[in-house]
């Protein structure tokens, strides 16, 4: 871990730049009801009043909400769908291509064709599918990202499984008798790890991208405020009132660049030579 | 005969995928709250009683779960979605009319972002660490984080709101020219709103996919050969490179004609474009799943189709691939 610490380019301004917009959003996300003790949803002022008017740093949206407020609470949404979200499918995926690449044969092929089918299907259009159907709420988001959002870790998973599995290593804690979980687990688990870790930062911000798109399209969590319901409730007044929309993009777009620059520094610092490959 | 039983195998496995999609779609009937009548319905209440009873009959849906499975496989089979009840017509009527409106920003914004990205990663993987490499990364990275509702938005505020210069809203303008030359400037003016806002997402990917495949293939021996031998620079990077580079390029696109439709449901939905993705914006609003469910079954069998045209491509580009299959 240190080691690790060691290599990330701490002198990089990008690097820090991006470090501290995260940082920014998780106080943020920690500090919302302190600040905003009202809540997200309370009217406190003229609506759509322009943003640095009235004591308003971001303005108000159209019913006269503070900007700022529901930005504050918003982080709280896209943080726990990006972290839940992540956590989620990643051990799915890891459960699935861990059985697929350690037995191989008609479980790998089975399971093979299971991930085929969940990575052929349009992503986002499932997701909407599944939020309708299960009743919009952050649990139901927060499934249909993870049902859509699994089959890349699978398929990494199983690919480092199938070359790890005839090393001499596990053949020797095959030959040991330990039990398959116990080798899947302590043995090639550990080893398989590097690459794994790299995509699940690129998967932090496809799962707030994720969630802000559903949102944004109306199946957002009506008693959460979130980022991507601030965009849509807001784009018909884009005319008269572009920073009520702009605003909660521009917090969505930085914290997802801030995402992705991190996990590239991730990238770069556990794999060095095959850095800028990773991005699908 | 190789390559008779390479297609042979795509062609069932295609099969089996639409197969399993036709599956899960009637499985999520089943989930969806209220009976699957009033789910096949498209309306959550109020639909009335006859009506009801009828699809009840049509759908079999009083026989055991096997049977309704296979009822509604043959309605899949020949593409039978059901009415729509609100617009009391078949959906495969609808989805019909609306397919080329999606596949006409689709297929530009596709077409655009190969060309425009495969571009711009070749010249950032031809002069590594250099400016175009930097400028190739920073745009990756930039539209590869943007929402894409948000660069739309954006988009809109700049090119419509502020300049004035391009519409944003719809495929035409209501009561504007109808014929002629007049009438196709309105449709393109159309088109570069939502094209763009596609395309400048896509581009990120396909840059960054050329570039690495582009850097991996630079190094490789056959290139210092024919480098050795003298062949022109150009021709190197054009004809020996690139042709080798773009499998991984071609196996993306395939992958991502997925992500560009359902890309097409927030591009649609913010420049009011009639197309299958406004169609599954409304049926979200209305609660229709059965219209959500048709248009989800179809934008994965234009996958499937783009899947099968992908492999084809591969026999084409790399001959290795009926043998290896």
């Amino acid at each position: 871990m240190r080691r690790l610490a060691a290599r990330l380019p701490r002198r990089d301004i990008v690097f820090v730049a991006s470090a501290a917009i995260l940082l920014v959003v998780v106080a943020m996300a920690l500090s919302a009801p302190l600040v905003f003790p009202g809540g997200p949803w309370e009217v406190v002022g003229p609506p759509m009043a322009r943003p640095l008017s009235d004591g308003f740093l971001l303005g108000t949206d159209t019913i006269g909400r503070s900007l700022l407020s529901g930005i504050f609470y918003g982080a709280r949404v896209s943080l726990l769908v990006g972290i839940v979200a992540t956590a989620l499918p990643f051990l799915l995926g890891m459960l699935v291509g861990a059985v697929a690449g350690y037995y191989g044969g008609v479980v790998d092929d089975a399971l093979m064709r299971l991930t085929e089918l969940f990575q052929t299907v349009p992503h986002f259009m499932l997701a909407l599918v599944l939020v309708a159907i299960l009743t919009p709420s952050i649990g139901s988001i927060i499934i249909a990202i993870s049902v859509v959002s699994w089959p890349p870790v699978a398929r990494l998973v199983r690919g480092e499984f199938l070359t790890l599995r005839n090393r001499e290593f596990v053949e020797a804690a095959v030959l040991s008798g330990r039990g398959d979980a116990s080798i899947i687990l302590r043995e090639i688990l550990p080893n398989a790890l590097g690459p794994i870790v790299v995509m699940a930062s690129l998967m932090v911000a496809t799962a707030i991208l994720l969630e802000a798109a559903i949102s944004f399209i109306g199946l957002g969590d009506p008693n959460l405020m979130s980022w991507g319901y601030m965009v849509g409730a807001s784009r018909t007044v884009l005319r008269t009132a572009w920073w009520v929309s702009v605003m909660p993009g521009l917090a969505v777009f930085l914290t997802v660049l801030a995402i992705n620059f991190l996990g590239e520094a991730l990238n770069e610092a556990l794999n060095p030579r095959s850095a800028l490959g990773t991005m699908r | 005969m190789c390559a008779f039983r390479y297609v042979l195998g795509r062609l069932v496995k295609a099969f089996l995928i639409v197969l399993a999609v036709a599956i899960l779609n009637f499985l999520l009937i089943r989930v969806a709250p209220g009976d699957p009548a009033t789910v096949i319905a498209g309306q959550s209440g109020d639909a009335d009683a006859t009506y009801l009873a009828q699809l009840r009959s049509d759908f079999g849906l009083d026989e055991p779960l096997p049977v309704q499975l296979g009822i509604y496989l043959q309605k899949l089979a020949v593409l039978d979605f059901g009415m729509s009840y609100r617009e009391r017509r078949p959906v495969a009527d609808i989805i019909w009319e609306r397919l080329p409106s999606t596949l006409e920003i689709t297929a530009t914004a596709f077409l655009l972002a190969l060309a425009a990205g495969v571009l711009l990663g070749t010249l950032a993987a031809v002069n590594r660490g250099g400016v175009w490499d930097r400028v190739s990364t920073a745009v990756s990275l930039i539209f590869y984080a943007t929402p894409l509702f948000w660069v739309g938005l954006l988009l809109v505020l700049v090119f419509s709101v502020e300049l004035n210069w391009l519409p944003a809203f719809g495929r035409t303008t209501i009561g504007g020219p109808e014929s002629g030359f007049p009438a196709l400037l309105d449709r393109l003016r159309h088109l570069v709103l939502p094209v763009l806002t596609l395309t400048l997402f896509y581009l990120a990917l396909y840059a960054r996919m050329t570039r690495a495949s582009m850097v991996e293939t630079l190094d490789m021996d056959f290139i210092k050969t024919a480098r050795a031998k003298g062949v022109g620079r150009r021709r190197i990077l054009f004809v020996h490179a690139l042709r080798n580079a773009v499998l991984p390029i071609v196996t993306l696109a395939g992958v991502q004609v997925g992500q560009l439709l359902s890309g097409a449901i927030i591009i649609e939905t913010i420049f009011g474009w009639p197309g299958l993705g406004l169609l599954a914006f409304n049926a979200v609003l209305q609660r229709d799943y059965n219209t959500l469910l048709a248009v989800f079954f179809v934008t994965s069998l234009l996958v499937v189709v783009a899947n099968l045209i992908v492999d084809g491509l591969y026999l084409l580009i790399d001959p290795r691939t009926g043998a290896r299959a």
